[in-house]
């Protein structure tokens, strides 16, 4: 075997070249890549998950409602006082639209007879039936205010019977107009404070009646 | 979610232990007076007043839309009142109740948390008197009277802040009811 065959090619070496010549088919032979087909695949960003809870808005919107609830209630225990009285004004007003409402109906059927029995007139019977309905108007716009003045005259007596129940001293001004259940609520509220305030001054006279007695025992011996 | 957990636990569990707190330092103020249900039927006289809540937050209103002076005082001695129950008997004839009966009002004021302020015994009568009040730090959270005399029991029970000198001032001032009712009988006549 030639040696230098192997190494550079140089010589001849006949069983390496009949060797070589029966692998030829094998010999490496350098080629470009293959081509393959590129898959784009489409990149599916993800969306950024929105956040509907976030801790710190939660807790800072908590802590406004909560200030918003304490306001509230601090103005609405002032605000009851004029519901109370808007309430009663309500009332009063509703019994007069009622009354009046009721009154409107009865005249109505009146008006509704009178147009029904002047049919065969005419003309001069829509003129009657138009006086007719002006006259049940007036009538009904004083009834109303009849009544309402009715009923604002029972609201005030009532509450001036009112204002002579509140227990007041002598250096008060105007007696404040109260429900029946401030009332009571404030009669209750004077008993168990009597009740509290006169036990209290027992324990209190009681105690100073003690540190009295020292005091008193001493001047009857220096008056002996 | 975990995150949203782990910080309602940071800061919702020690805020509900405080409000469960303060409720339970409230309902330790109030005293049991249901032993004494049975003497209504011997006493000859029964006062009961409970007045809490809204009812109380009427009366409050009232005291401050009255122009009286003297209402206006007693008003700012019970700015921080939440509750006041009063409950009086009155007996025709000595030792018809049973003592054991307001000792066992008197055991409740044993219980921690109550510090006696006064106490008052007297032969005449057998009148014991005691004070009793409740602090919630430095702010007072509870007050109790109890009397027993031989023939009557007074008992008080105040929840909240109660100005007890100005109280125990005005008590000669204050109104009585049942003299009102007298009055404004005889008023309507005179209209």
């Amino acid at each position: 075997m030639n040696e230098d065959y192997l190494w550079d090619k140089t010589g001849g070496d006949p069983e390496i070249e009949r060797l070589e010549n029966a692998l030829a088919a094998f010999r490496y032979r350098e080629t470009a890549a293959p081509a393959v087909e590129a898959k784009v695949l489409p990149f599916k960003a993800k969306p950024a998950r929105f956040q509907f809870f976030r801790f710190k808005y939660a807790a800072a919107s908590l802590a406004f409602a909560a200030l918003v609830f304490a306001v509230s209630l601090q103005f609405s225990s002032d605000e009851t006082n004029v519901e109370n009285e808007s309430a009663q004004a309500l009332k009063s007003e509703q019994i007069a639209s009622i009354e009046s409402g009721s009154g409107n109906r009865i005249e109505s059927n009146v008006t509704n007879r009178n147009d029904s029995s002047g049919e065969k007139s005419g003309v001069s019977t829509i003129e009657k039936s138009n006086d007719l309905t002006a006259k049940t108007l007036k009538n009904r716009q004083r009834s109303s205010e009849r009544q309402i003045v009715k009923i604002k005259t029972e609201i005030s007596t009532n509450n001036r019977r009112s204002d002579a129940k509140l227990p007041t001293t002598k250096h008060a001004d105007a007696p404040a107009k109260l429900t029946d259940e401030e009332r009571f609520a404030y009669k209750q509220l004077m008993l168990a404070l009597s009740v509290t305030g006169s036990k209290l001054q027992i324990v209190k006279d009681k105690a100073q009646s003690t540190d009295e007695k020292p005091i008193v025992k001493t001047a009857m011996k220096d008056g002996r | 979610m975990k995150s949203i957990t782990r910080h309602l636990f940071k800061f919702a569990f020690p805020a509900l232990l405080l409000f469960a707190a303060i409720a339970a330092n409230a309902q330790d103020a109030r005293l049991d007076f249901e032993r004494l249900n049975g003497l209504e039927t011997r006493a000859r006289d029964v006062v009961e007043v409970n007045i809490d809540g809204k009812l109380l937050d009427l009366a409050k209103r009232v005291m401050t839309k009255t122009n009286d002076a003297d209402a206006k005082k007693v008003a700012q001695a019970i700015g921080g009142l939440k509750g006041i129950y009063v409950r009086v008997f009155n007996f025709e004839n000595d030792n018809e109740y049973n003592v054991a009966d307001v000792d066992a009002i008197r055991t409740q004021l044993q219980n921690p948390g109550w510090e006696r302020l006064a106490n008052v015994r007297s032969k005449k009568n057998n009148q014991k008197i005691d004070v009793y009040t409740r602090f919630a730090g430095d702010v007072m959270s509870g007050l109790a009277v109890v009397v027993s005399e031989s023939k009557s029991i007074a008992l008080v029970n105040v929840i909240g802040t109660i100005d007890i000198d100005l109280l125990a001032e005005m008590s000669g001032k204050m109104n009585i009811p049942r003299i009102d009712i007298e009055r404004d009988a005889a008023k309507p006549k005179n209209q």
